[in-house]
């Protein structure tokens, strides 16, 4: 059996301010692509009963259940997210059928890292140009949009005690620079 | 960096979105047909407006939505946003000025005389 | 009493107060010249204390800390901050350049121009005196040790500038709106208040629940403390907006405490990324000075700023002070200094009278006025001597009468008011001229945005309130207010009598009336401008350069507008402004750089496999965003040696090649074969299952844009490879068709490139390494041959294997899910080692392919070759009625003869290795010679023992075996022209 690589990162750095932020990497997360048209009936009500969520159609917001969720990236896009790895992507694959629906199994090819603390949105305003506080006002919202010159997507994840907690989707070629330029950005954070 | 309305995301930084060029040219149907002259047509001509402009954006770092996008390319004002097949709406009012002509305010122009749809 | 500090300007040690700036530090220690001119090198003064500074620029600190044509006006003191004047030599009292003041006559606008045009073979010996001559500080050559970083803001209302104007609009925008109102407030001071700190005699009154009645000082402090105590409200202090771009979108730079030295902190400087809904402008206005002859000494001073300097930093600027007006503001600094007992020699106006009250003060102050006088000279070298009054006709404004003789020490001279006016012009405003005072004011906005006080064109301070609470209010909710503001009536009312250039006894040509300080420019040299013909003010400003200086002009660009007025007797409002550029106010390169350098200067892609590459000590190239292993080299190994090694083991063991960077796309729907049919070539609706095909993509205008395999996996899924640079273009051209083109075609994309890590394993024992690997599979030619595809559980993992090749041995490439990539490349250079297994970089890929004389997208093709320039006919479907591409294949451009096309290249002498991108000639003539083509890639063989080539040629397939020349520097080679497969034509090695 092979063994599996536990993270992406190469190095892992201790953060001076780390009261006020955090950023880990969240490993062994089940990611899946969901294409289809979201008119037709069919397939909508076939994905609902495999993943008993409600598929989102409101631009950028996400739905969830247990450790599952769906997060919307198009009108006829989704990304299914499972921290337990419990979802059967052949089984929603085959009731779906490859004519007019598309399951791919894109869990390798992005990393989520995860910044939490009362300064995450001062520390991603270093590189986001997007309004944070708007997009990302409360949880069930997600946004994508460009880091420095990366594509990404942020996801606001539930507040436990007041604290922010953002998980960023990163294609998983780019995480070493995004992660290391986001631990020199947690130098500076109260301005 | 102007900003631009998706019509899914809503509005984001120019930086999000890439220009796709002129709109509301049509890959021919029967190519074969055509002569040089009306393929180079298809091709290769494009206008290249100063005033407005209908051109195709995509949200690339977004929902990567194709969608049109009615432009003053003089100020980069925004006039309309429309989805891709449907065609292109009529702009009403005067043409703006060039920056160029008699600029109706500062060195840039506006179509504060424009209808906007 | 506060601290002292010390800090040291050319060299010289000095002490200065804890709220200093340098320039204020400077005049406290009596030093008045701090500048050398640019063109005439004349001793310069300081003559205002703010942005608007044009003669005291400084070099601070030195190494890698130092910063030129800094503003001494606008740097706060620090304890050992060192400065050094500019512009001089040897030294600032003594500078040899001065010379040219004497020689100003043969400097005049366009001297450059005009002078070093001809002849132009000599243009690079001027050009070596004129860089020396030019610039005013050194730039640093050392790396800057400092750090500096942006942040991006969004708030509901920017308000610019922390004058009254900017303070009051604040409490009533925070009074009057709920509070999810986000508001900024940026001040370039490091305190707020503006001139408002020490620029009135009014009192302020306010109605509502604070109490009122009380005086200016009081009502400033109660403000200043009160507007900091909201969570809603954000102040950021030594801040300057210096560009007003699209949508409100606005760039300021922050400097990081400025009262400590760059040597002691990291962060410097914080540039703020700024999208507001609304922008308030209350950037204030700039003291205009007067245009007379010998306008420039050192110890001539703006009168407000005067004022500033003797009121808020407590100096005492000269013993004989002479005061030269033609407004009511200066009088504030006369009574100023009356009731803080600074002498005044008199007051020079060119009005023949004042208001009753301000006469009255005066007469109190028992301080001279000459009214309907003006300063006609000056003297003094390193600081003013004394200067000539003369009477002048009300009307005329002729000199009449002789002149008489004053000493002073001291000169504050007060031209009326420039509304600061850059930033609502770079928002694309439109100015309106106000002929009553001289100015220039906004008059329609472009942008979300209103303009409120002095740059507004407001200047009296009752107004001011008045102004702020009507402009604001359709903002607000005026019920939220709990308390208003107002302010009783201005005594120092707008009066002004404007003479752009004060009349000299002199004719103009002997004459020095400085219009723009920072660049040299004098009233003669716009005369000249305008009698040589230049009429546009753009023009003109290029042709004198007023205006064009680091101060943009804030000084003087007005009195320029004037000049040009009265004697070209045009009205202002017709000559228009120039453009106001961004950015308002000098910028770093440190700054606009941010964090973005060293390395986070780009972004880096890694593979999964990257680690073991850096571990093997793998030499990297860089291959778009990604880090790609260039070659690995074996201790002392050079790159020749180390590729030829890679080459040969490829050929003649395993070389493993780390290809995770190539672009893989799922393509799925019930569409995917049309799909694919309509961008490439070849047909596609007959691929089994199973099986592989190259592709060749083209854009509509027939050039080849991209290439690769693509496998058939199931009836409709298919995953395609595109090159490693082309992945996103190639996704995103897709994509664009099927939305925007083709919506009724059910396909869809998903980009797998990075859910997959590809490992191809080439050379004549790869089969074995392959079966060591999944005993129990059969990699056999019968039972998977060459271009076949097949999912495979190796080592418990499922993986795509393609028999696909790009070096022409035997090759299995392995498509395994990222996580499980580097133990696999491990484990298959465990059991490779038996067959030499050898890890190959890009270059060893180079050789192998073009051995074979395959292409590489953007090597041999470069947007201009069509698939029959590259002789690849056979893969151009003759049968589809349309693909993309295939109308402009027979357009009379890419049927003609004569097109440049693929051939191979072998040098006479085998040794030689020709360089990519040289010319091909047939005949060696005089130059230019005729090129008729040029080389795309070229090699050492170690398999060939000798160097090969692949080129583009003018009718190149019907030229082989002819022989030609690449003209080199020093020497011609012989070239033939070959055919571009040299190794293996007959594909005998891909199933051996």
């Amino acid at each position: 059996m092979l063994k599996k690589e536990e993270t992406v990162l190469f190095k892992k750095h201790n953060i001076e301010n780390y009261s006020k932020i955090k950023i880990e990497e969240i490993q062994n997360i089940k990611k899946i692509n969901l294409r289809f048209d979201p008119n037709s009936k069919e397939l909508k009500s076939i994905t609902s009963k495999i993943l008993d969520i409600i598929i989102p159609t409101i631009p950028n917001t996400y739905s969830e259940k247990e450790k599952q969720k769906i997060i919307w990236l198009g009108p006829n896009e989704w990304l299914i997210i499972d921290s337990e790895e419990k979802l059967d992507d052949d089984l929603l694959n085959k009731s779906l059928g490859d004519e007019n629906a598309s399951v791919t199994n894109i869990s390798e090819s992005k990393t989520i890292l995860r910044i939490s603390g009362k300064k995450t949105f001062s520390l991603l305003s270093k590189f986001l140009v997007l309004d944070l506080e708007k997009n990302l006002s409360n949880d069930h919202l997600c946004v994508q949009t460009i880091f420095l010159k990366v594509p990404i997507l942020l996801v606001r994840n539930k507040n436990f005690d007041n604290i922010i907690e953002i998980d960023i989707f990163i294609n998983r070629s780019h995480v070493n620079y995004i992660y290391n330029i986001l631990i020199d950005g947690t130098k500076n954070l109260d301005f | 960096m102007f900003l631009i309305n998706c019509p899914y995301c809503g509005e984001r930084d120019q930086i999000e979105f890439t220009c796709g060029g002129e709109a509301h040219i049509i890959r021919p149907k029967n190519p074969p047909d055509l002569s040089d002259d009306q393929w180079a047509d298809y091709l290769f001509m494009r206008k290249n407006i100063k005033g407005v402009q209908f051109e195709r954006w995509n949200h690339s770092n977004g929902c990567r939505r194709w969608f049109n996008v009615v432009r003053n390319t003089a100020t980069d004002e925004i006039i309309k946003i429309y989805n891709m097949g449907e065609s292109s709406p009529t702009i009403k009012g005067n043409e703006p000025k060039t920056p160029s002509g008699e600029p109706k305010i500062g060195s840039g122009n506006i179509s504060t005389t424009f209808e906007k749809k | 009493m506060s601290k002292k500090i010390s800090f040291t300007f050319d060299g010289k040690k000095y002490f200065g107060n804890e709220k200093d700036t340098l320039a204020s530090a400077l005049l406290r220690n009596g030093v008045f010249l701090v500048g050398r001119s640019f063109k005439y090198h004349r001793p310069r003064g300081i003559l205002a204390s703010g942005s608007e500074e044009p003669n005291a620029l400084v070099q601070l600190e030195s190494q890698g800390f130092t910063e030129p044509n800094v503003k001494a006006t606008e740097v706060l003191l620090y304890e050992g901050l060192k400065a050094n004047s500019q512009n001089n030599w040897p030294s600032l009292k003594f500078d040899i350049g001065s010379v040219n003041n004497f020689l100003s006559p043969f400097f005049p606008a366009g001297f450059y121009y005009k002078t070093f045009m001809w002849p132009p073979g000599l243009w690079k010996k001027y050009e070596f005196f004129i860089r020396r001559a030019a610039g005013l500080g050194k730039s640093p050559k050392e790396n800057d040790p400092n750090e500096y970083e942006h942040v991006h803001y969004h708030c509901d209302y920017l308000i610019v500038g922390g004058g009254v104007s900017g303070m009051l609009a604040s409490e009533i925008l925070r009074q009057g709106s709920n509070e999810n109102i986000k508001i900024l407030l940026i001040d370039q001071n490091n305190e707020l208040g503006g001139n408002f700190n020490y620029g009135t005699e009014q009192r302020i009154y306010t109605k509502g629940i604070v109490n009122g009645d009380e005086a200016y000082s009081g009502w400033i402090q109660w403000l200043k403390n009160h507007i900091k105590k909201y969570f809603n409200l954000k102040i950021l202090n030594s801040t300057s907006v210096f560009a007003y771009m699209h949508n409100n979108y606005l760039l300021a730079i922050q400097n990081i405490d400025p009262q400590i030295s760059p040597q002691n902190k990291t962060l410097r400087q914080r540039i703020w990324k700024i999208r507001a809904k609304k922008v308030i402008l209350a950037t204030g206005s700039f003291e205009r000075p007067l245009v007379f002859d010998n306008n420039d000494r050192p110890g001539i001073l703006l009168a407000n700023s005067a004022k500033q300097y003797m009121e808020k930093y407590n100096l005492k600027l000269g013993k004989k002070t002479v005061i030269f007006t033609n407004n009511d503001s200066a009088y504030q600094t006369a009574n100023f200094m009356f009731r803080t007992g600074i002498p005044i020699e008199c007051v020079v106006d060119l009005r023949e009278k004042i208001n009753p009250y301000l006469q009255k003060l005066m007469d109190i102050a028992k301080i001279p006025i000459h009214f309907g006088h003006a300063i006609t000279d000056t003297s003094g070298w390193l600081r003013i001597k004394s200067i000539k009054i003369n009477k002048i006709d009300g009307k005329t404004n002729k000199i009449i009468g002789k002149a008489i003789n004053i000493d002073c020490d001291n000169l504050l001279i007060s031209g009326g008011w420039n509304p600061n006016v850059n930033l609502f012009s770079q928002s694309r405003g439109k100015l309106i001229y106000r002929d009553l005072d001289g100015c220039f004011i906004p008059q329609e906005s472009f942008q979300n945005e209103i303009s409120i006080g002095a740059c507004n064109g407001t200047f009296e301070l009752e107004n001011i309130f008045k102004e702020a609470y009507k402009k604001l209010e359709h903002l607000i909710n005026p019920e939220l207010l709990f308390n208003k503001f107002y302010c009783e009536e201005t005594t120092y009312k707008e009066n002004i009598k404007t003479i752009w250039q004060i009349p000299s006894s002199k004719p103009l040509g002997k004459t020095k009336m400085f219009v723009d300080f920072q660049n040299d420019v004098t009233s003669k040299d716009i005369k000249l401008a305008l009698s040589e013909g230049y009429r546009s003010i753009e023009h003109i400003k290029r042709y004198t350069t007023t205006g064009m200086a680091t101060d943009q002009g804030k000084t003087s660009n007005v009195n320029a507008l004037g000049i040009i007025s009265k004697i070209s007797n045009r009205p202002i409002e017709e000559l228009g402004t120039t453009t106001f550029r961004l950015p308002y106010t000098p910028i770093t390169f440190g700054a606009i750089a941010g964090r973005n350098i060293k390395d986070f200067f780009d972004l880096e892609r890694t593979t999964p496999i990257h680690e073991w590459h850096l571990k093997r000590g793998a030499k990297f190239e860089d291959v778009g965003q990604w880090k790609r292993p260039w070659y690995y080299p074996i201790k002392n190994e050079n790159m020749q040696k180390a590729v030829n090694r890679e080459v040969e083991a490829t050929r003649n063991g395993i070389g493993i090649l780390d290809a995770s960077t190539l672009g893989k796309i799922d393509i799925k729907g019930r569409d995917a074969s049309e799909f694919l049919n309509r961008v490439y070539t070849n047909a596609w609706t007959k691929l089994e299952i199973g099986k592989c095909r190259y592709g060749l993509m083209l854009g509509d205008d027939g050039m080849v844009i991209d290439d690769g395999v693509t496998s058939r996996i199931g009836k409709n899924h298919y995953v395609m490879s595109t090159t490693t640079g082309n992945a996103a273009s190639v996704m995103s051209k897709l994509e664009d068709w099927l939305q925007t083109e083709w919506p009724d075609l059910k396909v869809f994309l998903t980009s797998v490139t990075e859910q997959f890590a590809t490992i191809s394993i080439n050379g004549p024992y790869s089969e074995k390494l392959l079966n060591k690997l999944c005993p129990k599979e059969d990699f056999s030619n019968n039972n998977f041959p060459h271009m076949s595809f097949k999912e495979i559980n190796v080592l418990g993992i499922s993986c795509r294997i393609m028999r696909i090749s790009f070096t022409g041995e035997k090759c299995y490439e392995i498509n395994i899910p990222s996580n499980y990539a580097k133990n696999l490349w491990e484990i298959c250079f465990d059991l490779g080692k038996e067959y030499n297994i050898t890890p190959y970089g890009t270059e060893a890929m180079h050789v192998l392919r073009a051995e074979k004389g395959f292409i590489i997208v953007g090597q041999e093709t470069d947007g201009s070759v069509t698939p029959i320039d590259l002789d690849m006919s056979w893969i151009v479907s003759k049968k589809k009625y349309d693909f993309i591409g295939k109308r402009a294949l027979f357009r009379s451009d890419t049927i003609k003869k004569g097109r440049k096309q693929l051939v191979g290249i072998l040098t006479t002498n085998p040794d030689i290795i020709l360089e990519e991108g040289s010319q091909i000639v047939e005949k060696i003539t005089k130059k230019p010679m005729d090129m008729i083509g040029h080389i795309t890639s070229s090699y050492y063989s170690p398999n060939l023992k000798r160097s090969f080539a692949l080129g583009l040629v003018k009718g190149g397939l019907d030229k082989k075996g002819l022989k030609m020349f690449v003209p080199m520097i020093n020497k011609n080679i012989e070239v033939e022209i070959t055919n571009p497969v040299f190794i293996d034509p007959s594909n005998k090695r891909l199933i051996a």
